[in-house]
């Protein structure tokens, strides 16, 4: 069996004309940038088309990649830039967000899914009260699972600050869940402060 | 925020705390495949992306190469211009003559045009003059107006308080309850 091509070698072919590489790029990256598009608060009837777009616009500025940092990373910053431009331009109210579709389907399993979903919508939009530059820090690190270096990089920021803008973000979703969306807390989360 | 300390900042409760809150997002997944609307949209309207057509370091040695070229050019049109009109060339002669008349019928417009500037400076200074005039003319005038006008506004004050203070010694007075008393003892 042929060994994958590396991404770098796919962004050269592409640069060089073929761009069947690009298809390749495409299926491989696809469900990374659409899932953190969704956790970033894209709605999920949307999320096709900000993932599209995202790749739209890799294309067109592929020719500004930097090998030093790893495609992933470098799609990361631009799916970021576009569900945050997204929110801005929709103001999307509760209405527009998913409503969870197993919650009328029955049944234990159905049920706990439904339980999560309805978790997750409440946690979006606990997370769309934070300010912008205190939200992607948080979800990038805290939901995507990135280390503290590929959250710098991704935003374009030291270390440093991104550490401070956590420690912000984490008080003020605590202190937003505790007023707005006391459910939601991990189980004696708030005993010490009562 | 506490309403008791308002300016009181939220403890950061941690990074387990926020993976633990943060949970059911992480399980959240998004299964979509748009490579075949995006193919297709690459395909209507976007240009192949341009690669950089050459290292750094060779865009400088083009660079370098095309301004060269370019004095070398010039120099050789200048020279050739030279040996031509050293020559007698009849052409030469003809765009000497051009450019000697055109240089001609640049400088006679421009002292036209100056000419025409000065005699509009001239006609404006002569119209500020009389204006100037008119305004020597008419300040005693403009000054005896304003005198009068103050004079005026004096004695209009001067009316007013005496109204108001004959108004106040004729006022009815009025007590706390209500109650009025006239100064004569008449109500």
């Amino acid at each position: 069996m042929a060994a994958e091509p590396t991404d770098l070698s796919l962004v050269q072919d592409v640069l060089a004309g073929r761009t069947e590489g690009f298809e390749i790029l495409v299926r491989r990256y696809q469900r990374l940038v659409a899932t953190a598009a969704l956790r970033m608060g894209v709605p999920r009837q949307e999320i096709e088309d900000v993932t599209s777009e995202v790749f739209y616009k890799v294309y067109r500025s592929l020719h500004r990649y930097e090998p030093s940092h790893a495609l992933s990373t470098w799609l990361y910053r631009i799916t970021v830039n576009a569900a945050l431009d997204h929110r801005r331009s929709r103001r999307h109210d509760a209405k527009n967000d998913e409503i969870p579709e197993s919650l009328a389907s029955g049944g234990p399993t159905a049920l706990d899914e439904a339980g999560d979903r309805q978790q997750a919508r409440l946690l979006q939009e606990a997370l769309q009260r934070l300010p912008e530059h205190y939200r992607a820090p948080l979800v990038l690190m805290h939901v995507e699972g990135l280390s503290l270096q590929e959250v710098g990089g991704i935003l374009d920021l030291p270390e440093g600050t991104i550490k401070s803008r956590l420690f912000r973000a984490r008080a003020l979703l605590k202190e937003i869940i505790r007023r707005h969306y006391p459910d939601l807390a991990p189980d004696g989360a708030f005993e010490a402060n009562a | 925020m506490n309403p008791l300390m308002p300016f009181h900042r939220p403890a950061d409760p941690g990074a387990d705390w926020a993976e633990k809150t943060l949970a059911p997002l992480r399980r959240r997944r998004a299964d979509v495949d748009v490579t075949a609307r995006v193919l297709r949209r690459i395909a209507d309207r976007a240009p192949l992306p341009v690669g950089r057509a050459l290292p750094e370091r060779w865009s400088r040695v083009a660079w370098a190469a095309a301004f060269a070229g370019g004095f070398l050019a010039l120099a050789l049109l200048v020279g050739t211009a030279g040996v031509m009109i050293a020559n007698g060339d009849e052409g030469a002669r003809a765009a000497l003559a051009l450019a000697s008349a055109t240089g001609r019928l640049a400088v006679s417009g421009f002292s036209h045009l100056t000419a025409v500037a000065m005699a509009f400076g001239a006609a404006t200074i002569a119209v500020l003059k009389g204006a100037w005039l008119l305004v020597e003319v008419f300040s005693p005038i403009v000054r005896g107006g304003g005198f009068v006008a103050a004079i005026g506004g004096v004695a209009s004050l001067g009316v007013s308080l005496v109204i108001v203070s004959r108004a106040r010694r004729t006022a009815p007075a009025v007590a706390p309850t209500g109650a009025m008393s006239h100064p004569g003892g008449l109500a």
